[in-house]
């Protein structure tokens, strides 16, 4: 069983005794945390926030969703939309597997918000990275080198991030373009428009989905604007909950119950490559595109063969489901990579 | 040439872009700071990336210092060689490697001047978001090393938010690449880690920037207070409204002065301080916001709110601003640019404390920065050649920069820690961080032959030739012969 | 910047070189506009290098001869001057450190018989005519000449227009509006008569009454800029001696000459003409500036539309300022289709003398404004100074777009007589 620590001292005495540590937050990505040693769920708890600031420094085992609400009370949202935080996703969890939703189209990822943090490393000292100010320059940028990870440099102990006002009004429209790309076609027009879009993704089907956020007064019009601009492009509908699909994006219920679900960074410019691999397979497998194309969001069943995901020129982090690995890739090759590891994790405990 | 490290470096490029004279090299002594200089033995004009592997290959081999310059205009001394090194110059390196506007990302080389991506993009539509006052001059590389902002960066970030993958060679000679054209990865943010290291990671020789569409519609105005301190109270009411303008800025009374002389803009005249705002977007949204913001910018006490009438104005204000380090020039012969961070609801709070030791000190203090971020650029005004001046204005400074750390804020929002701050990263981050620092910059580069001497300040700093007792010298930390 | 340039021992101009040299903040807004840091991508051949390197000299730490290269490689185009926003008086800098530099350095035979050949030939109109008809002779040898004279060689076209001799005094058309003295240049006068003929009858049909002073000299730029500070010095006291002192303004139609003349008290700092060149200088004009001022007349329009790329003259644009009275001039002519060049401040090479010092990057220059100019699709090029219309009426020929190349003045001229 995991060890519980609810303190930095627990977490620093563990690290020093143990040969092996592998952090579990909220284990809203299980493949990710499989085989914990260490838990912090229980590191939780917002530390500090200033609303007049747009600035906040929480645990590293604090839910998002607790974080989220609490903004919320004063209008303000992490614009990345962090993904599962009603699985129960961490704030650390989320920095750690680097994990940005829909959101990050618009003004940026975790790694954009991200500005402090503190942590304990492979040798049990904690150290502290950025500062809590939204712009700093001085010295190495530690918060953004720990963004994606996966605890191999350390245990996050809190981090602090910048956040912005919350759009007073939002609203999606769903385009079904008849494919993937027609979708890609249409998003291509798009994101060269100064639409100042929140997100764009789309579905296999190739239903295009684009929301817009602003002041309630405007988005009518912005809305039939973009309409005008979609005319002849398929059925345009408007949502009717907005929020509810977002955050159903957030929670991939698309995914399979089992199913494993990969993050899969990609260029716009490959989707026509991929989407021939994927269909010409007996399996086309569920899948997403977010980001504006940046991103691939795939299902696959673990009985389906996963020698062809590498065929496929596919790879990316495995988030959960029982997969053979937690990522596929080669950044642990990077010299730069293995260099600073010799500094963050000497006796590679992470 | 008898020197084989020099023989060596002769065998990478042709005589005329190895530059060993006098007044070769006098030219390459300092940057924009120039309070410092030093002396390096060679500056190579390299062309190619391969040309720079190799250098620093040489330089490896030999155990010879380097550095790399763009358009040597850091403010903090960054692009000053080290002492007896060798200066790999890349702005000969400006070339568009690849551009895909519908994928809006750009490949460029390192000596590219910053303005020029915008320039590229904007046949289709798209910028560059950093947007460092001098860039009309700076290079991309440079701004890489210093995570380089400017005034727009309040809603889409500093540089490091812009930059997807980077081609770099380490500083043993080793090249390697981080990120790729897509804007999310898999694995620890490298890219994210080499951007802001101030050039003590090695080179970057290629750079793939990230493009956003143009905004359809600006409003820029400007707002004029009778006091500086409400100009600065007026920032937090409208940081805390959930407006979320492209830039907040302010210019007190001398700086407005150097601009007029510098570029002619007008400015309201009896004005302490103005308050220029930008909101952007869709039209109409930016039509709603602006009522919105007239409605903050009159509670918050201005006295009058001119919007800019067109395109041109718009410009105007914008040149005035971005002039503003270079005109100080005007107001006085030498001066320091502080570039702190305070939180931004003490904004008001720092402008008072900064007014009073510029009043201790007895030393002029002119106040432009970006407000909105809460990052200060106070002008430390004083005329070298009258004797105590210089030191007065450093210790004006220090007190300064103490006071951003003293409120929770950074030493430093953009420019970077060079040779200018050495002796307060300690100060912000403590003595732990600091040697941590040490520790992974040693990791990198165990012969400390990138960029040594700046940002971790160690030993073999290069002899500074300044007025007075800098810092570093009070400390022992280093000395001048 | 901060300096320990000795100003008492320095010269006259002393102070004003260390002014301009402590105002300079080392920004580097200059770069980009400098002509040569564009070409040649180094530290020494920008203006931000060229301050330090003349602060060194001034301060005894860094010879003449070593920094003379990059300061001989300075087309004095000012555009640094105008792009710099701390007001560094980069013009003043340049033209007083020539001027010192000059007694000290070493300069070897075949550079001093080219720098001879240039100051005892270009200024005199006599000799000019003379040198460059033998020039011509001696052309099938040229290969043989040192590079630089070679150029000066390949720059004298194959012909001269006929002189045209100038009234002394050319009386105002219709009722008289004001009375103007005309700086009638030295190789214009050889090289394109036709330039002040046309001066003439614009002022006139403008209700203007020109004097064209007889006795008047070479205004004394070229020496200046080459560092001939005594030569320059002798044709400053001379012109403003002869130049009448009733007449409303001096009017300059050589962006050159004019800039020149703005110089004078620069040149004649700390002699007894100081204050009298100041008031020269003060009502010294260039005539698209004049016309504009005193309320231009605007001929009939063109008989059919006309696109026109309109260069400025460094000399006009960075050295005095004048960019939109040339424009506004134009643009007041029905059909006259004004086009934008890109790049428009950079400068074409030709900065007077500079072309035959600097002959490669004079060729690199000229080129790229030739291009530029091209890119336009104009049908006519129309600019303020004499030898910008040579460069580059050189150059577009040498990429085969002969296009029609005139001086301001004289497209105004051809559209009051119809001829357009
Ligand atoms: C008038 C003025 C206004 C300014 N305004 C701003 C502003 O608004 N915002 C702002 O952030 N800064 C500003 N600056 C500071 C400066 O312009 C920036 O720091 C800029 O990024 C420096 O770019 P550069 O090309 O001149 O780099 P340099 O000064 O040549 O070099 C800066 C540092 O970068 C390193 N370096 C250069 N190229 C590379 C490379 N390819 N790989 C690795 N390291 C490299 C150098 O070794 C050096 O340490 C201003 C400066 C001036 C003079
Ligand atoms: S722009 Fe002016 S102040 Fe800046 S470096 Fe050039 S000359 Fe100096
Ligand atoms: S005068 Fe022209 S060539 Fe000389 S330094 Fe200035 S911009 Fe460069």
């Amino acid at each position: 069983m995991a060890e519980q620590a609810t303190t930095v001292e627990e977490v620093c005495d563990f690290v020093r005794s143990t040969q092996h540590v592998r952090v579990m937050g909220g284990g809203s990505k299980d493949n990710l945390s499989r085989e914990p040693t260490l838990c912090v769920g229980g590191l939780s708890g917002l530390i500090e926030y200033q609303p007049d600031e747009f600035t906040f420094t929480a645990l590293a085992g604090t839910p998002v969703a607790q974080i989220e609400e609490v903004l919320a009370e004063h209008g303000q949202y992490l614009p990345f939309d962090p993904p599962l935080s009603k699985s129960g996703a961490t704030l650390g969890g989320t920095l750690a597997s680097g994990l940005s939703g829909p959101g990050r189209f618009r003004y940026g990822g975790v790694r954009d918000f991200v500005i402090s943090c503190r942590m304990v490393t492979g040798a049990g000292e904690i150290i502290r990275g950025g500062a809590k100010v939204v712009k700093n320059a001085a010295g190495f940028d530690i918060p953004k080198l720990l963004v994606g990870s996966l605890g191999c440099f350390g245990v996050l102990i809190d981090l602090s991030f910048k956040v912005f006002p919350k759009a007073s009004a939002t609203a999606t429209l769903k385009v079904e373009t008849g494919g993937v790309s027609a979708a890609v076609d249409a998003m291509h027009q798009l994101t060269h428009q100064p639409l100042d879009l929140c997100a764009l993704d789309f579905d296999r089907e190739g239903v295009l989905c684009l929301r817009v956020g602003g002041l309630a007064a405007s988005l009518p019009e912005r809305l039939q604007r973009l309409r005008t601009l979609l005319t002849g492009l398929g059925t345009i509908e408007q949502v009717d909950d907005d929020a509810a699909i977002w955050a159903a994006a957030g929670e991939f219920s698309w995914v399979p119950p089992g199913a494993r679900l990969l993050k899969i960074p990609i260029v716009p410019g490959s989707i026509a490559r991929i989407e021939q691999s994927l269909q010409n397979s007996r399996i086309d497998p569920p899948r997403r595109y977010s980001v504006g194309g940046n991103v691939l969001w795939l299902s696959w069943r673990s009985e389906d063969r996963w020698e062809q995901l590498p065929e496929f020129e596919l790879g990316g982090l495995v988030l959960c489901g029982d997969a053979p690995v937690r990522w596929m890739g080669h950044w642990q090759d990077n010299v730069f990579f293995q260099r600073l590891k010799t500094i963050f994790d000497p006796d590679g405990k992470f | 040439m008898h020197d084989p490290f020099l023989q060596a470096l002769g065998g990478i490029v042709p005589e005329e872009r190895l530059l060993l004279g006098q007044a070769e090299l006098l030219p390459y002594e300092s940057d924009g700071l120039t309070a410092f200089r030093a002396k390096p033995r060679a500056v190579v004009l390299a062309e190619s990336a391969e040309e720079v592997i190799q250098i620093v290959k040489t330089c490896h081999a030999h155990d010879v210092p380097f550095l790399a310059r763009g358009s040597g205009t850091s403010l903090s001394g960054g692009s000053v060689p080290v002492e007896d090194g060798v200066v790999i110059a890349l702005n000969r390196m400006n070339n568009i490697l690849d551009y895909c506007p519908i994928f809006r990302s750009m490949v460029i080389e390192p000596g590219v001047i910053t303005a020029q991506v915008t320039q590229r993009a904007s046949e289709d539509g798209l910028y560059y978001a950093p947007d460092p006052s001098s860039g009309p001059v700076c290079t991309v590389g440079g701004n890489v090393a210093f995570n380089s902002g400017g005034a727009h960066c309040l809603k889409y970030g500093m540089t490091s938010n812009h930059i997807l993958a980077l081609k770099v060679v380490l500083p043993d000679g080793e090249v390697t690449t981080f990120g790729t054209a897509s804007l999310e990865g898999v694995g620890p943010d490298l890219t994210g880690m080499f951007v802001g290291s101030e050039g003590l990671f090695g080179i970057a020789l290629e750079i793939t920037v990230r493009l956003l569409p143009v905004a359809e519609t600006f409003y820029t105005v400007i707002a004029a207070y009778d006091t500086l301190e409400r100009a600065g109270k007026a920032v937090a009411m409208l940081v805390a409204s959930g407006l979320l303008p492209g830039a907040i800025e302010i210019m007190d009374r001398l700086v407005m002065e150097a601009a007029h002389a510098a570029v002619g803009v007008e400015y309201p005249s009896r004005a302490e301080a103005v308050l220029i705002v930008e909101l952007e977007g869709p039209t109409e949204e930016v039509a709603e916001e602006k009522v919105q913001l007239q409605q903050i910018l009159k509670e918050s006490g201005a006295f009058e709110i001119n919007p800019a009438k067109n395109e041109q104005e718009r410009l105007m204000i914008w040149k005035g601003r971005k002039s503003a380090f270079s005109a100080a020039g005007r107001l006085s012969p030498d001066f320091i640019v502080q570039d702190g961070v305070v939180p931004r609801s003490r904004l008001g709070e720092a402008l008072v404390e900064i007014q009073k030791i510029s009043n201790k000190y007895n030393i002029r203090v002119a106040n432009v920065f970006h407000a909105g971020d809460g990052n200060l650029h106070p002008l430390i005004l004083y005329d070298g050649r009258q004797a105590g001046l210089y030191e007065r204005a450093e210790e004006c400074a220090t007190e300064i920069m103490r006071l951003c750390i003293a409120l929770g804020g950074s030493i430093t929002g953009e420019h970077g820690v060079g040779l200018e701050k050495l002796v307060f990263l300690k100060e912000m981050y403590g003595p732990e961080d600091t040697l941590f620092m040490h520790r992974i910059r040693d990791a990198v580069d165990s012969a400390r032959l990138a960029n040594r001497g700046k940002m971790l300040a160690s030993a073999e700093a290069p002899a500074l030739f300044s007025h007075g007792l800098h810092p570093l010298e009070k400390q022992g930390i280093i000395f001048r012969n | 910047m901060q300096h320990t340039i000795p100003t008492g021992e320095t010269g006259p101009c002393g102070e004003k070189m260390a002014e301009a040299v402590a105002a300079c903040v080392h920004c580097g807004f200059c770069l980009p506009t400098c002509p040569t840091y564009q070409q040649l991508g180094e530290e020494m051949d920008s203006p931000r290098g060229r301050i330090f390197l003349m602060k060194e000299v001034l301060e005894g730490g860094l010879p003449v001869d070593a920094a003379a290269p990059y300061i001989d490689r300075c087309l004095g185009c000012l555009s640094c001057a105008t792009a710099c926003p701390s007001g560094v008086a980069y013009g003043e800098l340049i033209t007083s450190y020539r001027t010192r530099a000059e007694n000290v350095r070493r300069r070897t035979f075949s550079q001093k018989l080219l720098r001879k050949l240039i100051l005892k030939t270009l200024p005199y109109p006599g000799r000019f005519h003379l040198a460059a008809t033998g020039g011509r002779l001696v052309r099938p040898i040229a290969r043989l000449l040192p590079r630089q004279l070679a150029t000066m060689l390949a720059l004298i076209p194959g012909s001269f227009p006929r002189k045209e001799p100038l009234p002394e005094c050319m009386p105002a058309k219709g009722k008289r509006r004001g009375r103007v003295a005309l700086l009638a240049g030295c190789a214009q006068q050889v090289l394109a008569p036709q330039i002040n003929v046309a001066t003439l009858r614009v002022l006139a049909e403008n209700g203007i009454e020109v004097v064209v002073p007889r006795d008047q000299g070479c205004c004394g730029a070229l020496a200046a800029h080459t560092g001939a500070g005594k030569e320059a010095r002798a044709a400053a006291k001379h012109n403003i001696n002869v130049f009448p002192r009733d007449v409303d303004a001096i009017i300059t139609n050589a962006a050159g000459c004019g800039s020149g003349l703005h110089e004078y008290p620069l040149w004649l700092a700390g002699e007894p003409e100081q204050e009298a060149a100041g008031h020269f200088a003060a009502r010294t004009v260039d005539i698209c500036q004049y016309l504009h001022d005193v309320g231009f007349r605007p001929p009939p329009p063109l008989t059919t539309p006309l696109p026109v790329a309109y260069h400025d003259a460094c000399h006009l644009a960075h050295a005095q300022g004048v960019r939109s009275a040339p424009r506004a001039l134009l643009e007041s002519i029905g059909n006259v289709q004004l086009c934008e060049l890109a790049d428009a401040e950079i400068c074409c090479g030709s900065a007077g003398s500079y072309s035959i010092e600097q002959p490669e990057i004079a060729l690199q220059l000229g080129e790229r404004k030739a291009r530029a100019i091209i890119a336009t699709g104009a049908q006519m090029v129309v600019t303020g100074n004499i030898g910008c219309l040579m460069q580059i009426e050189s150059h577009l020929k040498r990429l085969s777009h002969p296009i029609p190349i005139l001086h301001t003045i004289q497209l105004i001229d051809r559209a009051y007589r119809a001829e357009g």
